[in-house]
């Protein structure tokens, strides 16, 4: 029965003749609605359920004592939570709690308790006050009410006051916040010669807000998720709806929903708890500090992870051709960019290459080597104590840890230190017949090249070391075979269910247009594939 | 699970670390001898090997200071050729690295008794390359002629590579390299020409040292099969090269008709058609040659203006071209009996039946053909002047 | 069953079989005299007749492959017997790809090291690309293909200049009709892609144009090949690749333009070097694959480690290794064996198809 089933598998539309190849289809695509549909109220309901655990049911006392007790206790007597009581002519009392140093207390001090004041004095005597009454009362932008306590300390941690007044059980929540900030400037570590100089800073709703003024469309959207048992920190997920795929912003959200830790201190903590491969070298998850860069990348159908506190953004998915893009690719123009475009390859092959293909020339290959070049290494090498591998590593290590160096030491001392490494490897180390300068040109052009993708600089760095023990074991035999490895995991690898080397393999037109060469902006006239399946068309 | 990661993960730390133990192929460049040329000679034992070894300089001392010679030799001997190469290391401190030997010099009398059974050690030894020049040694020993560096290149093996592959230029001696000497015995339709290398007197001019001999690779070899039969000079071997249709330039010198002076017309183009025709037992070879010139010189009064006076020297030229290769083609046809023009392998593909029946004995057949020879000139330009400077 | 997650493409597909199979070429061909690239444009027709029985059964059972639809038209144990065959048949394969390896690349760069060490790390590497999946290996063909094609054509582009295209005349005067024949046979029949086309039906995207994916295969292979032969016969004579293992080889070291470029046969070696490691990934995928459908196991991937064990006994203990023993398989045993496996076995299988749907057609008017 199961064989005559399987030979005539392609033939039962002609004996049923319902079914068809449209029916079926459309009812794939309802499953599949259903699905994600269904994917979303799971991690609605998970992130509800992680809420109401933390939350303690109380209410607001009527009794503004009461409330206080309780706040005080809540707070364990800390310093910064201030309590400031009043009452106003007619004889009703106001608690005001707040922390100081997240308000601002110009606003405070005049939109609240001062508008309360004044214009309570014009209400009649004896009215009941309840909640509606008392918002008119204060002209602050955003006032919520609120009977339950948990709420009442989650929103004073925010930088809300609270306001509680005597016989009513609701509380008034009053945004106010004003905390220190610092001011938008241009990140150090991204710098451009032409594109906007702004950078995130550390407070959420700036991020976001910079993020607006770049896409004015109602479709980008915001959702908010807080993470972190101990720190409750504000995360936010920016895409835009309509472009998003939508099988990557499920999946994010179902993976934001399962962390479950004490801390999210910074985004790291997030892209280590929510990226597919932890034990690769090559990352799957991308940050950066520019607005226009997450702009773009939201843009071509990407989700994208602000996190209070940190000024850098998390983008997903993540693929190796966005390693090798920078920002300013898209506003240069079309040929030298391409031009940029190749050298950064050419630059991460030799970044990550030249240290082993020396060694294993040298000590395999000799063949290899034109006669000239031959006899000009052989007469530098000819006294120096360590065989070529050893001196290459020894090397990488220096330089490792000279570049290391130059980041953590506070400035006074950095051009000491740089003229400390120049002077002893180079004339030095030279001179004394320790090292050869063939192997420290190579080592300062391998370290050089190394800079220009600052993406990849782990890579690079890991891989250097391990083609290098490759190289020095079994020559080119053995860097082709490391070849071949890394391009094995490389190639296994998936970011959010996109594969990693995207347009590379699977290939696909955004080979040309954009990852070795850069057309022109009027040219690339689709999205690209890999993460987009949905809706390509970028222009009309 | 975990049992199985770790016992992964020790498995593959062993593995790594087998592969750390040794790096069996592994040459430090302080622990070879860079090698340039290589010479062979006969011996009683057998054959005997020169090596010149390349002593690589420090370039931070600076060169040339310390009248070090950059270079040495090495002598061995052996039954064989990798014998050879293999007993150095019994005389020298560095093994012998093959791959960037540039020249192959083999004495007379090796040649003569037959050149391929030496050659298959470059086919099958991976260090040694095809592409290096094969050159035989006239009237010397190759130990001889390797110690000789006369021009601006110090180090003999450059020297003797730069004054070979200037062939091109006066087109009088032929850059023959393995590769071809292996391709052209294979086949039986044509016979090897190798480079052949003369040591020669050098006059002293000026005060200082200067070498007393400098070395002169004018002339080719002539072998039959892989024997060596005979030597071109200078002239014969530019005839072989019109008709194998190799000349790239060169200058060729006609008496000028009608006076007592001499044309000079460099080579700009040269080129050669050749044909064969059988009929029963005549073989006839026709040989074509096309050349095109540019007057050089000129010693006499005449009046270069006039096209017919053009059309007079380029016939002159044309003469002298036909004389060298008439020359040529006799002496190897009658003298050698070799057919190193490949006229068999143009024989196999216009009569491929034909062929089968004669490609045994080509060589008899070929020094009985008749061979007609055309040549045609056309001077194309008079350089910058165009009257002749005498009056 | 198949895992579903992984699918490959056409373009992934052409790229590892004409890879797979360009490896050999620019290995050893075997030359006989200058009609050598007639024979190879003569064997196009042959390769087509000997791949229509398996492309006609794969078109038939496009979800399952060779291993799964034998069992159904021949009976369970004859077909599981069948199915072990196939799985020996590729671990063979896998064997001989390794010491042929093995046997080349030892003399050109490392004649002391011991063969252990070398085909040890091959098959480590090709393990790991088998425990990654074919998806992968499909992936890394699609990256690596398109410049290893680029390589070969850039050396015959670069020796332009050397090359002797008179070499070939007189056309087809040397040999008889049967010799060309018999050479395009043989030819053709060491393609034996069509087996791994035929176990990896299931997993490809679009499953109509396997006629296509084959048609496309066996031009570019007969293309980059007849690139391959030509080149190497104009710059090195006829006669001369006659004597050497590895004549394609011979021929890049020529590569000389102006003392500059020049010394840069690397680049081939490592083309070829991921080719072969791919050939034998793809191989030692088959054959865990195979085993696990043979014997209907649940995970693929214990069986790798005992595999790859096995290959690397084999092409050490066994005289395999020795370079005349192998090459010696390669040119009489080889074909002989592709033969059976890829002819005759899917033909009688075939035969046996048309005779049941003939049965069954004859039951079903009975009713």
């Amino acid at each position: 029965m199961k064989e005559k089933s399987r030979l005539h598998l392609n033939k039962l539309s002609t004996v049923i003749s319902e079914v068809s190849h449209s029916t079926v289809k459309k009812k794939l695509y309802d499953l599949k609605q259903l699905i994600t549909e269904s994917e979303n109220i799971t991690a609605k309901i998970a992130q509800i359920i992680t809420k109401l655990r933390h939350v303690k049911a109380t209410t607001v006392f009527t009794a503004i004592a009461a409330n206080k007790s309780f706040l005080e206790e809540a707070f364990k007597k800390s310093g910064d939570v201030t309590f400031n009581e009043f009452a106003t002519f007619s004889g009703v009392k106001v608690l005001i709690v707040y922390i100081d140093g997240l308000v601002n207390k110009d606003t405070l001090g005049r939109d609240v308790i001062d508008s309360f004041i004044m214009k309570s004095k014009e209400l009649q005597a004896n009215t009941h006050l309840d909640s509606k009454i008392l918002k008119n009362l204060i002209a602050a932008a955003s006032v919520t009410e609120t009977k339950t306590m948990s709420v009442v300390i989650d929103d004073i941690l925010n930088g809300y006051a609270a306001m509680f007044v005597d016989k009513v059980d609701t509380a008034l929540l009053i945004e106010s916040k004003g905390w220190a900030k610092r001011a938008v400037a241009e990140p150090d570590t991204e710098s451009v010669i032409r594109g906007p100089r702004e950078g995130f800073i550390e407070d959420i709703r700036t991020n976001t807000s910079l993020l607006r003024r770049k896409i004015k469309n109602p479709g980008l959207i915001f959702e908010n998720f807080i993470i972190g048992k101990q720190t409750k920190t504000d995360i936010a997920i920016a895409y835009i709806d309509g472009i998003v795929n939508q099988a990557v912003l499920g999946e994010v959200r179902r993976r934001l929903n399962k962390i479950d830790t004490d801390s999210i201190l910074e985004t790291g903590y997030i892209e280590q708890f929510i990226e597919d491969s932890p034990f690769s070298s090559l990352a799957t998850v991308a940050n950066t500090q520019k607005p226009d860069i997450v702009a773009g990348k939201i843009l071509e159908g990407r989700v994208a992870i602000f996190c209070d506190g940190t000024p850098h953004a998390l983008t997903v998915p993540h693929l190796f051709i966005e390693t090798l893009q920078t920002s300013e690719d898209y506003y240069m123009r079309p040929l030298i960019a391409s031009v940029w475009r190749l050298l950064r390859i050419l630059a991460l092959l030799i970044s990550i290459l030249i240290p082993s293909l020396y060694v294993a020339l040298q000590t395999y290959h000799q063949e290899m080597i034109p006669t000239i070049l031959l006899l000009r290494m052989a007469g530098s090498i000819s006294d120096i104590p360590f065989p070529a591998g050893a001196e290459m590593f020894i090397m990488i290590i220096f330089y490792e840890l000279l570049r290391e160096s130059g980041i953590r030491l506070p400035r006074a001392v950095g051009s000491a230190i740089s003229i400390v490494g120049a002077l002893i490897v180079g004339e030095g180390a030279v001179n004394a017949g320790l090292v050869s300068a063939p192997v420290v040109i190579v080592m300062a052009f391998a370290g050089v090249a190394g800079f220009v993708v600052p993406a990849l600089s782990e890579v690079v760095m890991i891989y250097r070391l391990l083609f290098l023990i490759a190289g020095t074991v079994m020559g080119l035999y053995g860097i082709v075979c490391g070849i071949f490895i890394v391009v094995i995991h490389a190639v296994s690898l998936r970011s959010f269910g996109v594969p990693y080397t995207s347009s590379l393999a699977p290939s696909d037109q955004g080979i040309f247009k954009d990852f070795i060469l850069r057309f022109p902006l009027w040219a690339m006239r689709k999205r690209p594939a890999a993460i987009e399946k949905d809706n390509q068309q970028r222009r009309g | 699970m975990v049992i199985r990661k770790r016992m992964f993960a020790i498995t593959l730390i062993l593995v790594l670390a087998l592969l750390l133990t040794g790096c069996w192929n592994r040459r430090e460049l302080s622990t070879i001898g860079i090698i340039g040329l290589i010479g062979v000679d006969t011996d009683d034992n057998g054959i005997k090997t020169t090596l010149e070894v390349i002593n690589p300089e420090k370039s931070s001392t600076g060169g040339g200071g310390k009248n070090e010679i950059p270079f040495k030799y090495v002598q061995s001997s052996g039954k064989t050729l990798s014998e050879a190469f293999r007993s150095t290391t019994l005389r020298f401190d560095r093994e012998p690295f093959l791959s960037h030997a540039k020249e192959f010099l083999f004495s007379e009398e090796i040649a003569r008794n037959g050149l391929a059974e030496h050659l298959d050690v470059i086919l099958r030894n991976h260090e040694l390359r095809l592409s290096m020049h094969l050159v035989i040694v006239k009237d010397a020993s190759a130990a001889d002629v390797m110690s000789i560096g006369s021009g601006i290149n110090i180090i003999p093996s450059s020297y003797l590579e730069d004054l070979l592959k200037q062939h091109k230029i006066h087109s009088t001696s032929v850059d023959s390299k393995v590769l071809d000497f292996l391709k052209t015995y294979n086949d039986k339709g044509i016979n090897p020409v190798v480079t052949v290398l003369k040591k020669v007197k050098k006059a002293k001019i000026g005060a200082g040292k200067s070498a007393e001999y400098e070395l002169s690779p004018e002339g080719a070899a002539v072998f039959s099969k892989d024997r060596l039969v005979g030597f071109l000079d200078g002239q014969e071997t530019r005839g072989y090269n019109w008709v194998i249709g190799k000349v790239v330039s060169g200058i060729v010198v006609s008496p000028t008709p009608d006076s007592n002076g001499t044309t000079s017309v460099e080579i700009l183009e040269a080129g050669s058609q050749n044909e064969v025709e059988i009929n029963g037992n005549d073989i006839k070879i026709k040989v074509k040659i096309n050349v095109i010139g540019m007057l050089d010189e000129e010693t006499t009064k005449i009046k270069l203006t006039d096209p017919a006076v053009i059309e007079m020297l380029e016939q002159a030229n044309s003469q002298v071209i036909k004389q060298e290769v008439e020359h040529t083609l006799l002496k190897v046809q009658t003298e050698y009996k070799s057919d190193i023009f490949g006229f068999g392998q143009l024989v196999h593909r216009k009569y491929p039946p034909e062929w089968k029946n004669m490609q045994d004995n080509w060589n008899e057949l070929f020094s009985q053909a008749t061979i007609e020879v055309e040549t045609q000139t056309k001077i194309i330009d008079t350089g910058k002047s165009s009257l002749p400077a005498k009056e | 069953m198949i895992e579903n997650l992984e699918k490959i493409s056409l373009r992934q597909v052409i790229f590892l079989l004409v890879m797979s199979h360009l490896a050999i070429v620019l290995l050893s061909f075997s030359s006989s005299n200058q009609d050598i690239w007639i024979s190879e444009i003569f064997a196009l027709f042959y390769i087509a007749i000997l791949s229509a029985p398996l492309l006609f059964l794969s078109k038939q059972f496009a979800n399952l492959t060779l291993v799964e639809y034998i069992p159904i038209l021949t009976g369970k144990w004859v077909g599981k017997i069948l199915g072990v065959l196939y799985v020996a048949f590729f671990l063979f394969n896998a064997t001989v790809d390794l010491s042929l390896f093995d046997n080349i690349l030892r003399p050109i760069n490392f004649p002391e090291t011991p063969d252990y060490a070398i085909i040890l790390l091959a098959v480590t590497s090709c393990a790991y690309a088998v425990y990654k999946g074919v998806e992968c290996i499909a992936r890394t063909a699609e990256i690596f293909a398109p410049q290893i094609l680029a390589v070969i054509i850039l050396y015959t582009a670069l020796q332009v200049n050397d090359m002797d295209l008179k070499v070939f005349l007189p056309i087809l005067a040397d040999s008889t009709f049967s010799e060309i024949n018999s050479l395009a046979f043989t030819t053709a029949a060491r393609l034996n892609e069509i087996i791994v086309l035929a176990m990896l039906v299931p997993t490809i995207n679009k499953k109509e144009n396997i006629n296509m994916i084959f048609m496309w295969t066996i031009i570019l292979t007969t293309v980059f090949s007849l690139i391959i032969i030509v080149s190497t016969l104009a710059v090195l004579g006829i006669e001369l690749p006659k004597k050497t293992f590895d004549p394609y080889y011979l021929f890049i070291k020529q590569v000389n333009i102006y003392d500059f470029i020049t010394r840069m046969e690397y680049f081939m070696v490592g083309a070829w070097n991921v080719g072969m490691f791919m050939k034998i990934s793809l191989w030692l995928y088959l054959a865990t694959m195979g085993l696990v459908q043979v014997l209907g196991l649940k995970r693929r991937k214990v069986l790798i480690i005992p595999m790859a064990i096995v290959i690397f006994m084999t092409a050490l203990k066994t005289d395999i290794i020795k370079s005349v023993v192998v090459f010696y398989i390669l040119e009489y045993y080889v074909p002989n064996i592709n033969l059976i496996f890829i002819f005759g076995i899917p033909a009688i299988v075939l035969v046996m198809f048309f005779l049941k749907k003939t049965m069954k057609m004859k039951s079903d008017c009975n009713r």
